[in-house]
């Protein structure tokens, strides 16, 4: 059977695996795309035993959100699990893995379930795609294509293994990266992170199920050990790099992303999405990992000398309100007082004892917030703060903007 | 059941596996302060309040969700704590509408305690608040979403104990609101009027809509003849009003205070409670003699007769047709004491002061008119509103001396009674249909089976040849589970007593707040204290209702019964009938 698709596999290569995160179509930089056709699934069913792809599995660097195991024993301690997820829906503002893996690669994410799946002793997997972008109808053809070939459904490549996988396309917005708003929201609940009963739910990112399938593939090996970086911002090339895990952010920007666009200089990088760090430019050499800088989604999002700080971490405030699912008091409203006092502080309002004040509502937030995103939201406010206290104080003692963006001498409020 | 061992604040305590962090801080004796905590109903960590520090742990924990482990040690007091708390709850009180000197829940505040406990003068905070949304669309319930927290206890009450789901969290973030299920007002969805989501609401985002202005100018008209009927779990629980321990029973004190709030006539529903039991023993030994539709069901809760018509239309022919206690009241206070007065029933305003929301909107319903154009109720007062009069007028309740209801309508026996808590009303037809039935005497007239908190009830009782069967079910979720058995044949009961609230009117939505668990216990217990201190237990021998037929009504289920004492009912959709594009797209966002 030759079917001929082409589909990324990671580890593979150490070059971007495309540029242009906004739009298709997705150039790959790497030399070649495999041809697709299933085989490490059918490899897998037809020698390895449940046991043997689990332990293979528990090699994998990458660990679920939150928790502290890896892939292989999250399936090594189901038992007879139902159902596995792939969680497609992590898209956050300069995240792009979701969406480019899904777009380029969605027989490998069928492949990666239903591995998943048979390790995990499963027999329905399923697939959450975020509102926007996340192609469900694409995913249904290709699920179509799997079933068609018997790739997915009963008796699978006469292995005895019967799996399935369906799509659901949620409208739960940026919460349903928390496990327990999905679930809630899959049983038809508003999504919001609910304390549950009984087993949780077996939950992967799209990036954590193909890299498992790849080291099920070829085994585990210090240098197959990448996370993927969504470079975006001022840089010459943003786009989604595979890089080593502990790379260094100057890497990042300067050998995998070209440098900065425009001759602008750097000023700052937000590394792990609004909820991550406000890196300054002293930290250029510090390595993504977790005990230097934690690169947690990956996303890096590169500031010129150009963008003023007060007004980007307006802005990541104003997600976090937007985001917020509302359960919880310091989120629900912290957030909204958050995003409030940065727009005033951004037009001129307030003054330098606020900067106590709110710097105590991050720390409570980070405190107290029922789930990651609360408890996230004032990340990259607080960690500002070390690199760019005095252009806080410049906008609120002396009302002005170093960067000349906010209107901080338009003072009304 | 395994123990672990927990230390909180330094001290060692046991506690049985599967406790919460809460429950081991309670089990020590710790004060942790909750808002949107509700024992075995939510533990959801919503409001953030009930923070601790558990040793080993990076972030504040909530005591409510989190499970205590053995050795674990947990702090409940230190700086970071009691800062964390506070700075939840000052975010909380900037966007709430804070104007305590006026609201109906003053000094019976949760978060107006919890703001006092942690020490707040002010919140530091600033900035827009959520809009004031104003729902009044029902006589029963008042939404004011300036005041909401959020705890969504109303929620899950609604939805857990009453099996409703009326009300549901609406858009996200800062702007979310509790709101009925798609429609922007309670009286467009199949709420039953039960206000048991006002007795758990912490502040005063739900209340009761008030009559207490309305009953101040009729008693003050000198036009009006104002009679009150008071209702019987009203007794057993008004004292906690007044700072007395739950269980007290006052029912003199009572009196003696609503006489002293210049009412004409203080009646009680007690005697039509015994009304009912003669014409709904009656019915029920009819239907079973004649073959009537079994099993015949109590129709003396109103937020009960609003969720069968609402969800088990097609179950309407098993109501009793008797008007509750109160319409019956309402009815005869119009018409048989009306002529024997002399009084023309426009005259005579009728007020009930009853443990229960959904009395207001029963007296509104069209059927509830027997004299011409004047309802049989003309305002129903919940137990919390009656007490706010009682304060309003400088009364020293604990200490009045006690005084005795008027004739001939406030005559009564202990089946009236125990019409307060749930089996009462099967107890209370009990004794009547078996000696009626059988020309005994009962030896022992304590139905002890049908007695307590229990969600159903059932039991048997040997009427001379007949096993007659019963079922009590208290609380709507508890009614459901009776219903689908009745829809799907399985019932062979004959009779079956349901109540809306947990607990039956004890723990109705009109009564003092809190009502907890222990609280209803209490109440219970008054109440069949109550009942075996009376001389008379038996409704059929109440001597003023056997007078009431003598002289007026003539027999149960006669021409006069039927037209005063009993009603028909209207089935209704579950779900809205028509969309309302706003509040769908509330929804939809
Ligand atoms: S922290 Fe925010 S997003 Fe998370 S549960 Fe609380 S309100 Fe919802
Ligand atoms: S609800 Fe409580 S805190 Fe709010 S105004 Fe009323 S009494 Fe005050
Ligand atoms: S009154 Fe009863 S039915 Fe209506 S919303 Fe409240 S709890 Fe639900
Ligand atoms: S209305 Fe009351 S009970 Fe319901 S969520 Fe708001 S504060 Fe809580």
């Amino acid at each position: 059977m030759a079917v001929t698709r082409r589909e990324v596999r990671l580890c593979n290569c150490r070059e971007s695996i495309t540029t242009g995160y906004s739009g298709a179509p997705v150039i790959l930089r790497h030399a070649e795309t495999p041809v697709f056709n299933f085989d490490t699934l059918k490899r897998v069913l037809e020698s390895a035993d449940r046991t043997v792809i689990c332990r293979a599995a528990c090699q994998s660097a990458l660990t679920e959100r939150g928790g502290s195991s890896s892939v292989g024993e999250v399936w090594q301690a189901a038992q007879a699990a139902g159902t596995v997820i792939c969680n497609a829906a992590g898209f956050e503002p300069g995240c792009f893995k979701e969406r480019v893996l899904l777009e380029t690669s969605p027989f490998r994410l069928i492949e990666a379930l239903a591995i998943a799946g048979y390790a995990a002793d499963a027999r329905e997997g399923i697939i959450f795609l975020p509102q926007q972008g996340g192609m469900p109808e694409r995913i249904q053809s290709v699920i179509a294509e799997a079933q068609k070939e018997g790739f997915l459904g009963r008796n699978i490549q006469n292995s005895g293994f019967n799996f399935n996988i369906r799509v659901f396309a949620g409208t739960g917005g940026y919460i349903c990266r928390e496990e327990s708003a999905l679930r809630q929201l899959m049983q038809g609940s508003r999504a919001e992170p609910m304390p549950e009963n009984g087993e949780p739910p077996i939950i992967h990112t799209i990036e954590a199920l193909f890299q498992a399938a790849e080291i099920v593939e070829n085994g585990a090996s210090p240098e197959r050990d990448t996370r993927l970086f969504s470079v975006s911002g001022d840089v010459l090339y943003p786009g989604l790099y595979e890089a080593p895990y502990g790379s260094t952010l100057r890497e990042l920007i300067f050998r995998f992303a070209g440098g900065m666009a425009d001759g602008g200089r750097l000023k700052a990088a937000l590394v792990g999405g609004p909820g991550g760090i406000c890196a300054g430019a002293p930290d250029i050499d510090r390595r993504l990992e977790s005990k230097d800088l934690p690169p947690g989604s990956g996303a890096i999002t590169v500031l010129s000398q150009s963008r003023c700080m007060v007004d980007t971490v307006q802005g990541i405030a104003a997600f976090f309100k937007d985001e917020s699912c509302g359960l919880c008091t310091p989120c629900r409203v912290g957030t909204k007082r958050l995003h409030e006092v940065l727009s005033w502080w951004k037009s001129g309002a307030g003054d330098a004892a606020d900067l106590k004040l709110v710097q105590g509502l991050g720390e409570v937030m980070q405190d107290t917030c029922g789930c990651s995103v609360g408890r996230s939201a004032a990340n990259i406010f607080m960690t500002s703060l070390g690199h760019f206290y005095n252009e806080y104080q410049m906008h609120l003692a002396q009302k002005s903007c170093p960067a000349n963006v906010c209107r901080p001498e338009s003072k009304e409020i | 059941m395994e123990n672990i061992t927990v230390k909180i604040d330094g001290k060692s305590i046991s506690v049985p596996k599967g406790s919460t962090v809460l429950d081991a801080a309670r089990a020590a004796g710790v004060y942790i302060p909750t808002l949107c905590h509700m024992d075995n109903l939510q533990s959801i960590g919503a409001c953030r309040v009930c923070l601790v520090e558990i040793e080993g742990s990076r972030a504040l924990q909530t005591a409510c969700t989190y499970p205590a482990d053995d050795g674990m040690s947990v702090r409940t007091t230190t700086p970071r704590v009691r800062s964390a708390r506070r700075t939840v709850v000052e975010l909380m009180l900037s966007a709430h509408n804070q104007e305590c000197t006026t609201c109906g829940r003053s000094l019976n505040c949760e978060l107006q305690k919890v703001a006092r406990q942690l020490g707040i003068q002010q919140s530091r905070f600033e900035g827009e608040k959520p809009g004031a949304v104003i729902d009044e669309s029902t006589a029963s319930i008042v939404r004011d979403s300036s005041k909401c927290i959020l705890c969504r206890r109303c929620v899950t009450v609604c939805r857990q104990v009453q099996g409703v789901g009326a009300l549901s969290p609406a858009k996200r973030g800062f702007d979310t609101v509790i709101v009925p299920a798609m429609k922007k007002e309670l009286a467009d969805v199949a709420c039953v009027l039960c206000g048991q989501c006002v007795s758990v609401c912490p502040v005063n985002a739900l209340h009761e809509k008030e009559s207490i202005t309305d009953v101040w100018e009729a008693i003050a008209d000198p036009g009006k003849h104002v009679v009150v009927q008071t209702a019987p779990a009203v007794r057993a629980a008004i004292g906690e009003e007044f700072g007395m321990p739950p269980g007290s029973r006052v029912t003199g004190k009572m009196v003696a205070a609503l006489k002293a709030m210049g009412f004409d006539r203080v009646f009680d529903t007690d005697f039509t409670a015994d009304l009912t039991i003669i014409e709904e023993g009656t019915e029920l030994i009819s239907r079973i003699q004649g073959g009537g539709t079994l099993p015949m069901i109590t129709s003396c809760s109103p937020g009960w007769i609003k969720f069968i018509e609402h969800f088990y239309p097609a179950l309407l022919p098993h109501l009793s047709t008797c008007k509750s206690p109160q319409q019956m009241f309402g009815a005869l206070a119009k018409t048989y004491y009306a002529e024997k007065m002399n009084l023309r029933p426009e005259d005579i305003y009728v007020v009930s002061i009853m443990p229960c929301t959904a009395k207001k909107y029963e007296c509104t319903r069209a059927e509830m008119e027997s004299a011409q154009g004047v309802p049989d109720v003309d305002a129903v007062l919940t137990t919390r509103e009656a007490a706010k009069m009682i304060r309003e007028v400088g009364l020293d309740f604990a200490n009045l001396d006690n005084q005795d209801f008027d004739l001939p309508l406030g005559i009564s026996t202990g089946a009236a009674v125990i019409f307060g808590a749930t089996g009462g009303v099967m107890e209370a037809a009990l004794r009547t249909v078996y000696e009626i039935l059988t020309k005994e005497t009962l030896a022992n007239i304590d139905f002890t089976a049908v007695r307590g908190l229990e969600g159903v009830k059932e039991a048997t009782v040997q009427v001379g040849e007949l096993p007659v069967k019963v079922a009590v079910a208290n609380g709507l979720s508890n009614a459901r589970r009776l219903m689908d058995k009745v829809s799907s044949g399985e019932a062979d009961y004959h009779f079956i007593e349901i109540m809306c609230c947990p607990g039956g009117c004890l723990g109705g939505g009109g009564q003092p707040i809190p009502t907890t668990e222990e609280i209803r216990k209490a109440r219970m217990q008054a109440i069949y204290e109550e009942d075996a201190s009376l001389p008379i237990r038996k409704s059929h021998e109440n001597p003023a209702v056997k007078a009431l037929y003598d002289e007026y009504l003539g027999e149960p289920l006669g021409h006069k019964s039927h037209k005063l004492l009993h009603t028909s009912y209207t089935p209704r959709s579950q779900y809205p009938e028509t969309a309302d594009e706003e509040a769908v797209s509330i929804l939809v966002e």
